[in-house]
């Protein structure tokens, strides 16, 4: 119960703060994800825009350069000097064009690595930015060509200039391939930039969900170990009030079991000394002799003991010091020493048979266990009005224990008290209808024949009365092959 | 003239001295020894009777009896004569029997144990005294 009320508040803990934990990281997800959303924006919007703009723009003043390029040879061809010196002219602007929006281009494209770039985009950017120089580089040979072909013009030179013109006309081609390839590449990363964007977006609501899922089952979680704790704490609230009001009921018990004992003690001391009193008072009257008056008092006064000793005996086994006087002695003598005595008082109406086995002498408390016998044969007599009280004795030698049988025909143990028969106090209290004895006899009795080692019970016959039996050891400290053994011998 | 008295006490000799201590004082007294035999006596003489009048004058009861306790005895007493003048004798501490309604009764009394037997006389013979009075 407490290791699982520790573990359960443990995963409480644990829930609560993998749910606070869940939440940071979306947050920090969301910040993340927004700053890297808007760094691919700004990347798509501050450069790429204007440096796949400015492509376009290079390429189409290239084909305009080229354009005047071929005017001019045409012109020359016709010897149109003035058309001739107009398209060079034009030629040599548009190179000046080429030339400032190439630049742009590279400016721009230098400020790249100021944004925080992804390695994909880096590359793709290096490989832009070197086929942009080798693009201006073919440029310059280009240009540089175009202006010995006018030169060569302009100085009358009149050989055969075809060869050099093919090699410019191819060097056009190629720069507008190479451009049409650059604008390409632009508009590739531009492409990636924005898959990226896409992606991100993508990956985060993705993330986010699971957060919001992961959340969603540890809150739950919470919940169930809450429920559980909450479950516990009932369960031991209910436990707590049952054994609270199981000792208050014993409480409840053993406070009239302490009102009764102490009425039973009253009534036990009070009994004998109110014929002392009487006895006194008769003999100082002169109603009775004074040697009739000191017997009854003599005999008044040992009930007294009696009673005063078996209250003793009660506080003495209640407190654990009840010592036996072990003795070696004759059982059956002792069975046969109280059953004479008892006959001697007894009315005609009720008689006490024996049956005796002959054995060895046993190792017990004598004292103690004449008055087990005493209690079981007054128990017995209490109840019978009349007929027969048997007493038997038998050995079990291979056992070590010798056993007596006390049967009575008389009403037998109500069912009610038969559980409890040898528990202290147990008779019907005081205010009950057929109320007898002081309720110490059979407790007392239980309690001897236990220190002694044996076993006291007791059970209503098959056809009417009640049987007490007790069982004790034979010798004391002695099993049964010991026994066995010492016999042989 | 003597009472009749009916006395029951399981001590056989607090019932010998009641004996004595009665006859004494020239009263007739019947000593049970147990609540049956008490029962028994009062109806015995209940029968002999043939009068209204109640059959004892008072019946003294030990509480603790065998066969029958006092009060059941009270209680069968009580059945045949509702106005039979009963006495209990008790020697348990004060309290435990308040709560037997048979003591709402005017005609029953309890007395603690111990006391003198001819406490118990004047007593007896004072309240018999009374009630001719009235």
């Amino acid at each position: 119960m407490e290791n699982r009320k520790t573990s359960t508040s443990l995963r409480i803990g644990i829930s609560v703060s993998m749910i606070i934990m869940m939440l940071g990281l979306a947050l920090f997800l969301n910040a993340f994800t927004t700053y890297e959303i808007t760094n691919q924006m700004k990347i798509l919007s501050d450069l790429n825009m204007p440096v796949g703009q400015g492509i376009t723009r290079a390429y189409v003043i290239q084909q305009m350069q080229q354009n005047s390029f071929e005017d001019a040879i045409t012109y020359q061809k016709l010897d149109s000097q003035k058309n001739y010196e107009l398209s060079k002219i034009q030629f040599e602007s548009y190179n000046n064009e080429w030339n400032y929006e190439v630049k742009k281009i590279k400016n721009l494209a230098d400020t790249f690595p100021n944004y925080d770039l992804d390695n994909d985009t880096a590359r793709d950017l290096g490989i832009m930015s070197t086929n942009l120089n080798e693009i201006e580089s073919t440029h310059l040979q280009y240009t540089q060509k175009a202006s010995q072909i006018f030169d060569a013009y302009d100085n009358g030179q009149t050989n055969d200039l075809t060869p050099i013109v093919t090699a410019v006309k191819a060097q056009q081609n190629q720069i507008s391939l190479k451009t049409i390839l650059l604008d390409d590449e632009v508009q590739k990363l531009t492409d990636s930039l924005n898959a990226g964007v896409e992606e991100s977006k993508q990956k985060s609501f993705t993330l986010q969900m699971i957060i919001i899922t992961s959340t969603g089952i540890m809150s739950l979680a919470l919940g169930y170990f809450l429920n559980l704790i909450n479950k516990d704490l009932v369960q031991e609230v209910i436990k707590k009030t049952r054994s609270l009001q199981k000792a208050n009921r014993k409480l409840e018990r053993m406070n009239v079991l302490k009102d009764d004992f102490i009425n039973i003690a009253s009534h036990e001391l009070k009994s004998p000394l109110h014929p002392i009193y009487g006895f006194v008072e008769l003999a100082r009257n002169g109603d009775i002799g004074s040697e009739e008056a000191l017997a009854g008092i003599s005999k008044q006064a040992r009930q007294l003991e009696e009673v005063a000793n078996r209250i003793l005996d009660v506080s003495r086994i209640d407190n654990g010091i009840l010592h036996l006087s072990y003795e070696k002695f004759s059982l059956s003598d002792l069975l046969i020493e109280i059953t004479s005595s008892y006959r001697f008082n007894l009315d005609e109406k009720i008689k006490i048979e024996t049956a005796l086995e002959k054995g060895i002498d046993i190792e017990a408390d004598r004292v103690r266990i004449g008055q087990v016998i005493r209690n079981l044969l007054n128990n017995a007599l209490k109840f019978t009005e009349k007929g027969n009280i048997k007493v038997i004795m038998q050995y079990n030698m291979q056992k070590n224990f010798v056993e007596v049988t006390i049967s009575d025909n008389g009403h037998g143990i109500h069912p009610d008290i038969l559980p409890n028969l040898f528990n202290k106090f147990i008779t019907k209290g005081p205010k009950a209808e057929s109320w007898n004895g002081n309720g110490l006899g059979l407790y007392l009795s239980r309690e001897i024949i236990n220190v002694h080692g044996g076993h006291i019970f007791a059970y209503n016959n098959k056809d009417v009365g009640a049987t007490f039996k007790f069982t004790i050891p034979i010798m004391k400290h002695l099993n049964a092959k010991e026994l066995h053994q010492k016999m042989m011998n | 003239m003597g009472l009749h008295i009916l006395a029951a006490d399981d001590n056989e000799f607090a019932g010998l001295q009641y004996k004595k201590v009665f006859e004494k004082h020239q009263h007739e007294i019947t000593v049970a020894k147990d609540g049956e035999a008490c029962v028994e006596a009062y109806k015995k003489r209940l029968e002999e009777s043939h009068s209204d009048a109640n059959p004892f004058n008072v019946v003294l009861l030990d509480f603790v009896m065998p066969k029958k306790n006092g009060v059941r005895v009270a209680k069968e007493i009580l059945e045949l004569r509702p106005h039979q003048k009963i006495i209990f004798v008790s020697a348990f501490g004060n309290g435990i029997l308040d709560d037997a309604a048979i003591f709402l009764k005017d005609d029953v009394e309890i007395i603690q144990k111990p006391f003198s037997l001819e406490f118990l006389v004047n007593k007896i013979e004072n309240s018999h005294a009374l009630k001719n009075m009235r």
